[in-house]
């Protein structure tokens, strides 16, 4: 069976900066801020019909908002922030759900971390 | 091998005809009050960096559905401990710009490259490989 490459996008450097201010990625990682501007790079136009999957990989993960957490943790006892840590991923709280809702895209979605 | 793994699960999906189409993403961010820590897991003049890199993917049924010539064909993604992957010795002039999950990134730059090579035979600074090729347009 044959894969073909659609269209491909990129985030590098300071390109996902912009979309920081917009009320919709208030509470976005970095992570989920270049991902979400590559997507918009790679789908553009297109429309995405209902059956299409979504696969999300980091190799690092989330771990600026994971040591945002330790560190209040020690530091004051409290749970907090309670936005994407890893270790206390929740299923819509994570990067490849919060990447689909970022986007407006209601699919089903497979992350690798 | 994160980049990797995730295209070949996109290509799982498509084949086992879950969907007909995937965005596959990938990215990895940098972490200033890490960095001491991300320099010691890595050979000593890697250039640490940060991206994220996405491609949509489409079986035959996607591609009619979208109505669009595709950019090139996906033929092969091989990693991990793979014997039949081409040996490739270090060089740390592929660590220049580097992040765990780039091979999707090198993968587009290729694609987009007047000059395109087809076949990615990628090491990791821990000394694992991997290798992808595509064909262009049919």
């Amino acid at each position: 069976m044959s894969i073909f490459i659609v269209a491909t996008g990129s985030s590098h450097d300071t390109d996902w900066r912009a979309q920081r201010s917009l009320p919709e990625f208030r509470k976005a990682t970095k992570n989920m801020l270049m991902v979400s501007s590559a997507i918009r790079q790679t789908l553009g136009p297109l429309q995405v019909p209902p059956d299409m999957g979504l696969v999300v990989g980091s190799s690092y993960g989330e771990l600026e908002t994971t040591k945002e957490f330790l560190i209040t943790y020690a530091k004051l006892g409290l749970a907090r922030p309670f936005l994407f840590p890893a270790v206390f991923t929740t299923r819509r709280r994570d990067l490849s759900r919060s990447t689909l809702k970022f986007r407006g895209l209601l699919l089903p979605s497979v992350k690798g971390f | 091998m994160t980049a990797e793994n995730s295209l070949d699960t996109a290509t799982t999906i498509l084949k086992s005809k879950q969907c007909s189409l995937c965005l596959v993403v990938v990215a990895d961010s940098l972490v200033e009050d890490l960095a001491d820590g991300f320099s010691q897991a890595y050979p000593k003049g890697t250039n640490l960096s940060e991206g994220a890199t996405a491609f949509l993917l489409a079986s035959e049924e996607g591609l009619k559905h979208l109505n669009q010539k595709p950019l090139g064909q996906l033929t092969k993604v091989q990693f991990d401990d793979d014997k039949n992957l081409p040996h490739k010795p270090f060089a740390i002039k592929d660590f220049i710009s580097y992040y765990d999950s780039n091979a999707l990134d090198l993968l587009r730059a290729d694609i987009l490259s007047p000059r395109p090579e087809y076949t990615l035979n990628l090491q990791k600074p821990d000394g694992s490989q991997s290798l992808i090729q595509w064909t262009p347009r049919a």
